[in-house]
């Protein structure tokens, strides 16, 4: 992992001391190998079944249906079954109303949850156990047995049938992983920091955007995966509560497990794809500026 | 930290924007007229408009894909569009042949399934803001609604007329009351046998695959487990599958000739040790993960299978010189078989009612009829429909489905009736009462004996006559 | 919580948390509240158990008793209101509404008197909606009597005057609407309650001599809903199967998703493609997992074609069958942990991303091994976002059933979440479902409360 060890030492270099060296670099060898073959047996058990599934959206629906099976390029490539897909009526709106309701709900939820999770690492409050499991409480209790009153309370509010409605529906589901996750996060951010931003003469919200927002990038990055991901995957809400603005995993989800098998793949292969492309773009905020922490 | 306020500054306004334009064309749709309908005994709700989007229709004719949602086009006539939600034809290609169909006079449909359909009706009523028009879905999906449907015996009225629909499953429609018919009917199917050709070989001599008993096709399954080193026969055992249509119409009235009055009979006993030693152990084990048996059949992992007709057409129409259809088999007390009733209702206080009486109209036209069966292997439920030219996997299907109905031994179940909300128990008594013995092992009678208290129990308390095929009783159905 | 050291900064209450959450707070109640609400009071509320006997048949007078719903009783009399036609938006009131009608019977004829509106269909009506004229409506139920009967009172059990046939004209000239009401006797432990009840709540068998009562119109607290789940034939085995699937699967995510971060930490090459290949499960729903995995263990899935490639197999086994449970747990451990993972390493990336390398560099300089290295310095740090990761980690695992349902059928192998759904969709039992929901909210208050205190850390506890 450093080579100031190895820098110190080579100028004076006795015997002993060489030998201990080389057992030193042999390990510290070995242990980037280590890590390099735990990567890349760890992305193999990430890739293979993805790549399974790819070849079987991406072939014939004769191939898809034989044995033993094979996979891509071993098998016949062919778009029939996706383009199938694609044509299906509703999907392409579909796509559209899902990245919109995914958009409008990554916003919604970290603007409300922000002072949340900030207000929970940072005081120590009376009921602050009993908020957090309270909103927990939401994501626990399984929503099916919710679905008619949910509905009432949606057509009451008169906004039934609409993308922007679904959108608030998803943030109410991805509030409680917003707080937790970016109270954690702030809440390994030491309140030092800010301490010393507000010493030199920032207003505690300045500090907190120019100190802690930087620093804390990391957990809003994880929960803006979290929760495009879940409002891009959640079916069961988009059901109940729209009619005809319907997302994709509503139009799709319906189908997809009394469909043909051929068709199952290139459906569930394509509900994969925004979720890795947003994952994609986001996956280096997750990343911390090195070197802008100093303790 | 500054691109990304601006990365997802803009793709938020552009979402919005998006949004705003494709929620512009279907929301227009609503605001056409709805007229109050004379036939109707309650007055329709005030549709509920949405404000604010209807002050951007210019720009409307630069969305190019807004125009292809589940939004229809005005039909003919003034009737505006209609919202039709329906349970039926809703794996893909299914969905693509029936949108083609509804497509000519200019109606759509969107694809639900049961539940939340159900959920979505019973919130309508409970606020009075009813969004749908018209529900396509089984019988069975009915009774818990019938608080929330709309009485269409005056449609049924008007539409015999000028084509017959057939007067058994008016009756049905009924759901035991005298006066209220709950559903038009819509189109029937059936469960019939299939089999792969190359299964013939291993058939038992002298067994006619048209006239089979329960205990040849027993015979016929050990022989293809032997001969072919694996279980060839397979059964809808899965989640979403339809057994326990299998067991209500098929297995129980075949051994007892009755569903519910002899449920626990000594020949129902007798049923379930033969089903637990004879017959499953020639079923594919996977059985319990099957729910379409067209998929089994068409990957080679199942030779022979029992099935829903519309679960089945797939390996007909891929494969047509492939497989054949052949009737259920018999038992010792008959053939038993169950059709299947999906049915068209209107909610009450549905936006436009007009619309919605138009399509069930258009739907149950023989000639509609016959583009169904053609197409998506769905039996007609009107008379004088063509069936003179029929596509090859149709028609091996419906051959078979006539050899089961006109067959001298055959004994028609029927749908369960007058169970209101609590249709969904009996499914799970039958269920319990197979699984329990043949899967995981108990003792046939103590089983039937507990599940049979269950039955009763719901009986008593639903105070639901018999039904077909037992015979007709006063007061609710007794277990023997 | 601990209170030894005093608020941060005033003295007094801090209003400003409590600012700070009220967004959240406010928008969770608004869209949750009522429904959370009704969802638990489902599970142990019997809405209709018992039903209030009036003394008179009307709805403003005083109850003479209450009888629990299904039992038995004798209709002694039978009373029709006349209701207003202003008061019909009331909900909750069946009534009848019959017909003053003229007509001409089958002998010609003319023949006037009452007949209950189902049997007419209005044909015309006045400017003011009233019906005016119609015809009698065909019968379609080839048991009911295929005449329309003619009363000389609006009341089933008047005398009949005529019978018309169907699609005779008829004129319309008065209407009248009423609420049926029934004189029961009914005996609940030696006791007799007697009185009046509208018609809706009773059911009444053969001749309407005697009948029971089939929905109540009070609320009780019970038990029996909760005592209906335990007992059902799913219960047991699907807790047993969510607690062994939860004890299987998020140890062993955690352990692979503290190695997924570790060898990020290590900032290997290639670094940032490795963390996006760790994270792109994170993008697939339980569904397509489910599909996914299925696809490798069914009979003639990629396992049986690989090891029938090797040649290790001679014939396809079968992994998902009622025969071979084991293997189906197996294939959802299998997915659930190649799935959620992600989840999981996310949270743990993001939290070890604020341990300084300096203190790990010193850590080493000293001589800790990697062992050590984790246990005394990198797991401790990690704390807040262990304790994120496993509170979450455990609610949803105890949410998902479609790769349940995807690799076994949902009989075969079920979880709880699954026991709701099927309780819900396939029973119409809501209030069953509401107990199974309000349990497994119950096991998830109880694993987050255990988490949150046994895997404190430093901030939490020194404030």
């Amino acid at each position: 992992m450093t080579t100031a060890l190895e820098s110190k030492t080579t100028a004076q270099a006795s015997p002993e001391v060489l030998a201990i060296h080389r057992r030193m670099l042999r390990r510290q060898r070995l242990g980037r190998a280590l890590v390099y073959v735990v990567a890349i047996l760890i992305s193999l058990w990430v890739l293979v079944p993805i790549w399974f599934i790819a070849s079987m959206a991406f072939t014939t629906p004769q191939v898809v249906r034989s044995y033993p099976k094979g996979v891509l390029p071993f098998i016949p490539f062919s778009t029939d079954t996706m383009a199938f897909f694609l044509r299906s009526a509703g999907i392409i709106p579909g796509i559209i109303n899902s990245v919109v309701v995914a958009l409008i709900t990554l916003v919604l939820s970290t603007l409300i949850a922000a002072p949340a999770g900030y207000a929970l690492s940072r005081y120590v409050f009376r009921g602050r156990d009993a908020f957090r499991l309270a909103i927990l409480a939401v994501r626990a209790f399984p929503i099916v047995v919710l679905s008619i009153p949910l509905a009432v309370v949606f057509l009451r509010l008169r906004i039934y049938d609409s993308i922007y409605s679904l959108a608030l529906m998803h943030t109410a589901l991805a509030l409680p992983t917003t707080v937790l996750v970016l109270s954690s996060v702030f809440a390994s951010i030491p309140y030092e920091l800010e301490e010393a931003a507000q010493v030199f003469g920032c207003s505690p919200v300045r500090a907190f955007r120019h100190v802690v927002l930087p620093l804390a990038l990391p957990g809003i990055a994880a929960s803006a995966i979290f929760t495009f991901v879940l409002s891009w995957n959640e079916v069961f809400a988009a059901t109940i509560l729209t009619l005809r603005n319907r997302t994709l995993p509503a139009q799709v989800l319906v189908n997809l497990n009394i469909s043909s098998e051929p068709y199952q793949f290139a459906g569930g292969f394509f509900l994969m794809i925004p979720a890795l492309i947003f994952i994609f773009f986001i996956r280096r905020y997750l990343f911390n500026m090195w070197g802008q922490i100093t303790k | 930290m500054k691109r990304l306020y601006t990365l997802l500054t803009a793709l938020l306004v552009a979402a919005m924007l998006l949004a705003a334009c494709q929620t512009a064309a279907p929301t227009e749709a609503p605001a056409a007229p709805t007229e109050p309908a004379a036939e109707v005994t309650e007055p329709p709700a005030e549709p509920t408009e949405p404000p604010v989007e209807e002050t951007e229709p210019p720009v409307e004719e630069t969305e190019p894909p807004a125009a292809e949602t589940e939004e229809a086009e005005p039909a003919p006539g003034d009737t505006g569009a209609v919202t039709f939600f329906s349970t039926q034809f809703n794996t893909v290609e299914e969905a693509e042949r029936f949108r083609a169909i509804l497509g000519e006079m200019g109606y759509d449909f969107t694809g639900t399934e049961e539940g939340p359909l159900v959920d979505m009706l019973l919130a309508g009523a409970e606020t009075g803001q009813v969004e749908i028009d018209v529900v396509g879905a089984l019988h069975g999906t009915f009774p818990p609604l019938q608080d929330v449907m709309m009485n269409m015996i005056d449609v049924a009225d008007d539409l015999s007329a000028d084509r017959e629909i057939s007067q058994a499953f008016l009756e049905t429609g009924l759901l035991g009351t005298d006066d209220v018919l709950y559903y038009i009917p819509w189109m029937q199917a059936t469960y019939i046998m299939a089999a792969h050709v190359d299964a013939l070989e291993y058939l038992p001599e002298g067994v006619d695959l048209n006239s089979m008993t329960w205990e040849e096709l027993t015979e016929w399954c050990q022989i293809l487990l032997d001969e072919t080193g694996g279980p060839k026969c397979g059964l809808p055992h899965g989640g979403m599958g339809l057994f326990h249509r299998f067991l209500q119409g098929y297995l129980w009235p075949s051994f007892t000739g009755g569903m519910v009055s002899r449920f626990r009979s000594q020949d129902a006993v007798d049923m379930l040790i033969w089903a637990r030693d004879g017959l499953w152990p020639t079923i594919h084990p996977q059985s319990t993960t099957y729910d379409f048996m067209q998929e089994p059949l068409l990957a080679g992992e199942v030779w022979v299978a029992f099935d829903h007709t519309a679960r089945l057409i797939e390996a007909f129409n891929t494969e047509p010189d492939s497989f054949v259809a052949f009737p259920a088999p018999a038992g010792p007390a008959g053939r038993g078989f169950m059709p299947v009733l999906a049915g068209l209702g209107i909610p009450q206080g549905a936006p436009n009612v007009d619309g919605a009486i138009a399509l069930i109209d258009y739907l149950t036209q023989p000639e509609t009829q016959g583009r169904i069966l053609r197409e998506l292997a769905f039996f007609p439920v009107v008379s004088g429909v063509d069936t003179s030219e029929l596509p090859e996997g149709v028609a091996i299907e419906a051959a078979a489905v006539e050899a089961q109905a006109n067959s001298p031994d055959a004994l028609p179940a029927l749908l369960p009736i007058g169970l209101g909300e609590r249709g969904g128990e009996i499914n799970q008594i039958f269920l319990n009462a197979f699984d329990r013995v043949v899967l995981n092992g108990e003792d046939p009678e103590t089983v039937l004996q507990e599940e049979g208290a269950n039955l009763e129990t719901l009986m008593q308390e639903t105070g639901a006559p018999c039904w077909a095929p037992d015979p007709a009783s006063d007061g609710p159905c007794p277990v023997e | 919580m601990s209170d030894a050291s005093p608020p941060k900064r005033r003295k007094g209450i801090n209003w400003a948390p409590y600012l700070l959450i009220l967004p959240t707070l406010i928008y969770l109640l608004l869209f949750f509240g009522y429904p959370m609400v009704r969802g638990l009071l489902l599970a142990v509320q019997d809405e209709g158990a018992r039903l209030a006997v009036l003394s008179d048949a009307e709805r403003s007078s005083p109850t003479s008793g209450t009888l629990p719903r299904g039992t038995s009783v004798e209709i002694l009399d039978r009373q029709a209101n006349a209701i207003d036609p202003a008061d019909l938006g009331q909900t909750n009131m069946v009534t009848e509404t019959w017909y003053f009608i003229q007509a001409q019977d089958a002998s010609g004829q003319t023949v006037e008197g009452w007949t209950p509106e189902t049997r007419i269909r209005v044909r015309e009506q006045d400017e003011e909606g009233r019906p005016v004229a119609g015809t009698v409506r065909s019968v379609i139920s080839s048991t009911a009597d295929p005449l329309t009967s003619v009363y000389a009172e609006p009341d089933g059990g008047s005398e009949i005057i005529a019978r018309l046939e169907a699609r005779s004209e008829v004129q319309i000239s008065d209407q009248s609407t009423l609420e049926i009401w029934y004189q029961i006797r009914g005996e609940e432990n030696g006791q007799v309650v007697e009185g009046w009840a509208p018609s809706r709540y009773i059911q009444t068998l053969g001749d309407g001599s005697t009948g029971r009562i089939a929905r109540g119109n009070l609320a009780q607290f019970t038990t029996i809903y909760i005592r209906r789940m335990i007992n059902d034939r799913f219960f047991w085995p699907a807790l047993t199967t969510t607690a062994l699937l939860i004890v299987l699967i998020i140890p062993a995510q955690f352990v692979l998703a503290i190695i997924m971060a570790l060898v990020i930490q290590a900032n290997p090459k290639f670094n940032s493609i490795f963390l996006y290949i760790f994270s792109i499960a994170l993008g697939i729903s339980d569904l397509a997992a489910g599909i996914l995995w299925y696809s490798i263990f069914t009979q003639s899935g990629y396992l049986n074609s690989i090891l029938q490639g090797l040649g290790l197999i001679e014939r396809p086994i079968t992994y998902l069958s009622a025969g071979s449970r084991h293997w189906i747990i197996l294939a959802i451990w299998l997915a659930e942990v190649w799935r959620a993972t992600s989840l999981v390493m996310v949270i743990v990336v993001a939290g070890m991303q604020a341990i300084s390398r300096e203190v790990l560099e010193a850590a080493e300089v000293f001589g800790a091994n990697l062992w050590q290295r984790i246990r005394h310095i990198i797991l401790p740090l990690l704390r807040p976002s262990l304790q994120v990761a496993l509170i979450l980690r455990t609610i949803l695992a105890l949410q998902v059933f479609a790769v349940v349902i995807a690799l076994s059928g949902g009989d075969v192998v079920t979880v709880l979440a699954n026991e709701t759904y099927r309780q819900y969709y396939d029973l119409r039992n809501f209030n069953v479902a509401a107990a199974y929901a309000s349990f497994i909210l119950l096991l998830s208050m109880i694993t987050s409360v255990f988490y949150l205190r046994a895997v404190r850390y430093q901030e939490e506890t020194t404030a």
